[in-house]
């Protein structure tokens, strides 16, 4: 499917900065008719041939630049529930590499480039989204060491308590990205989402990005969202047990029962710069902005930034010495 | 390329005034094509090997590399050896020395003004049971360089090696001088500018290189949807025991000290003795 404008018949997108579908032809919104196209194999805009990859759920024409959403995709059980739709624009995604890295000496100069930055693509890429129940039952002996000194003595006083904990709790939507294409550290520091703006799945959302069905199902991804609220619940206790010098466990039972579990599309910005025969990934969550990647080095810029600091340091210890040794 | 000179502004500005202060000092001090000498009254002898220890040979080189150092550092070099057990103190060495400056009117820039003079007693020549001391007298712009601790380092360079190669000893004490007057002993030394150039790139150089993929930015309650609630909280108070430990303790301490006179002929002079 495409959507597009009734003004004007051009390809109609979501645009983060206006919260709403704008024609970038005639600048009209919320003007969009859904336009139903023939399977996957062409564009429903310029008729060209499109080949859409095995998890692709939109992509682009690269003839017409038009923006397909592949609605078998999107359908019956691979129907997302909810979407978090971009509230990051391109050219805010820019910016906010271009403030991150443009401090950075040792980038190479074309790595902020317009033409470069252009390629950027926004992407839903597909998570499941878990609530849990948590309880847990924690017992053990806790010790409170006290020094001081009294003349030339050392007196260490040793205390020890036995702690008792019952705690229960419950988590909400811990997210794990079912996209085999993602990287999951990455996508885990792209955490956390404000999830407030999560809406239930509208296909409109998509228009004018790339999109990713899920290629990873809920049963297979579920241990890891468990150990992520294995390792939150477990920090919880341990915030609770304070002023000790050592803690030594004797009951350790962690319950945690899974409630819910939902299938949704985050945003995501994607920027790939090659360099030296080697490409560097950044992410950048589509909503808060935040930003993951390690920029490449210029080694060129390195060696003249690192000699110039070396000679100026040089004179100055030498100019230093001859205006002592003159006064 | 402006990236560049941006970052480096404030360094390079650094090095322009430091180098506008220090050709400054040079013109004021009039340095800066060298010193000229302004004292005629003064001999143009500066070694006196009475006691007989250098050769011809090493005499010569030894004015030659006097001639050199005075004309860089603005300071007469004069040395005097003599083999005489009657002089045998300090004080006598002292007055010895400071009277020859002084009857030879001896400065570069004025009579009794900047220089110093290196006298050596081989007194045990002579008589066996003699002392060999020796006196390092100072007038000047060399007087007021020299710390008590300045002396006590030239004589003990120039004594380490004095008894088995007077000629090597005494080119210690020219070169010694030499460095001393023209502020390569002050500040900080060569190599520890090469070291803290080096440790200063390298640490901005990881600085600038180290580059973090991404901080974790959740928390543990980041998903709680449920505050979290204790059905028991307890912390029980079971036992206490207390150790002891006898602690050594120890003490230590230091001083020293140094100072200027005038010479029979009422000129300021600092410096010096030794034996060897």
């Amino acid at each position: 499917m495409i959507f597009k404008c009734k003004s004007c018949g051009a390809n109609i997108l979501w645009s983060p900065e206006k919260g709403s579908m704008r024609c970038p032809h005639c600048d009209s919104l919320d003007t969009e008719e859904m336009v139903q196209g023939d399977g996957m194999v062409q564009c429903v805009s310029c008729g060209a041939p499109i080949q859409p990859k095995q998890y692709d759920s939109a992509t682009k024409c690269q003839h017409c630049g038009a923006y397909m959403i592949f609605d078998q995709r999107i359908s019956g059980e691979l129907r997302p529930h909810l979407i978090l739709p971009f509230k990051i624009g391109k050219e805010q995604a820019k910016e906010i590499l271009k403030k991150e890295f443009g401090r950075k000496l040792f980038v190479p100069s074309t790595f902020l480039k317009e033409a470069s930055l252009d390629k950027m693509e926004g992407d839903y890429i597909p998570f499941f989204l878990y609530d849990y129940h948590c309880r847990y039952r924690f017992s053990a002996k806790a010790k409170k060491i006290r020094s001081w000194t009294t003349g030339d003595t050392e007196y260490t006083e040793t205390s020890i308590y036995q702690i008792f904990r019952d705690m229960e709790t419950e988590f909400s939507r811990i997210p794990a990205d079912a996209s085999i294409a993602m990287p999951d550290d990455e996508m885990d520091l792209l955490e956390p989402y404000e999830y407030g703006d999560l809406t239930a799945f509208d296909p409109k959302y998509m228009s004018g990005f790339l999109g990713e069905m899920y290629s990873i199902d809920k049963e297979t991804l579920e241990p890891r969202a468990r150990n992520k609220v294995r390792s939150d619940a477990s920090s919880l206790m341990r915030e609770s047990i304070s002023g000790y010098s050592s803690v030594t466990p004797e009951t350790d039972d962690l319950r945690t029962d899974l409630m819910a579990e939902n299938y949704a599309l985050l945003p995501v910005w994607n920027y790939v710069f090659r360099f030296r025969q080697k490409d560097y990934r950044f992410r950048l969550n589509g909503q808060t902005g935040k930003l993951v990647g390690r920029a490449p080095i210029s080694t060129a810029k390195m060696a003249a930034y690192g000699a110039t600091l070396f000679a100026c340091i040089t004179a100055i210890g030498y100019l230093l010495n001859g205006i002592l040794g003159g006064i | 390329m402006k990236n560049y000179f941006k970052h480096f502004r404030i360094i390079f500005i650094v090095v322009a005034v430091m180098l506008v202060i220090f050709i400054g000092i040079k013109v004021a001090n009039g340095t800066l094509g060298g010193y000229k000498r302004t004292n005629n009254n003064a001999p143009a002898e500066r070694v006196y090997d009475y006691a007989d220890k250098l050769t011809d040979e090493q005499e010569n080189k030894l004015r030659a590399l006097i001639a050199q150092k005075e004309n860089e550092i603005g300071c007469d070099i004069v040395l005097v050896t003599i083999a005489d057990p009657s002089i045998d103190s300090d004080y006598a060495m002292m007055n010895y020395a400071d009277d020859f400056y002084d009857d030879n009117q001896y400065g570069y820039d004025v009579p009794w003004g900047d220089g110093a003079l290196y006298l050596d007693n081989w007194a045990r020549d002579v008589d066996p049971l003699a002392d060999n001391y020796c006196w390092f007298s100072t007038c000047g712009r060399v007087e007021r360089k020299y710390s008590t601790s300045d002396i006590n380092w030239l004589i003990e360079d120039v004594c380490r090696t004095v008894n088995s190669d007077p000629y090597g000893a005494y080119v210690t004490y020219v070169n010694s001088l030499s460095r001393t007057m023209s502020g390569k002993d002050d500040g900080f030394p060569e190599s520890f500018i090469w070291a803290a150039a080096i440790f200063i790139t390298v640490v901005y150089i990881i600085c600038n290189v180290i580059n973090n993929k991404g901080k974790k930015t959740t928390k543990s309650d980041t998903y709680i949807s449920r505050v979290p609630h204790f059905h028991d909280r307890r912390d029980i108070f079971l036992t206490k025991h207390t150790t002891t430990r006898h602690i050594q303790r120890s003490s230590g301490g230091g001083g020293g000290g140094g100072g200027h006179h005038i010479s029979s002929g009422g000129h300021s002079h600092g410096g010096g003795g030794g034996r060897h």
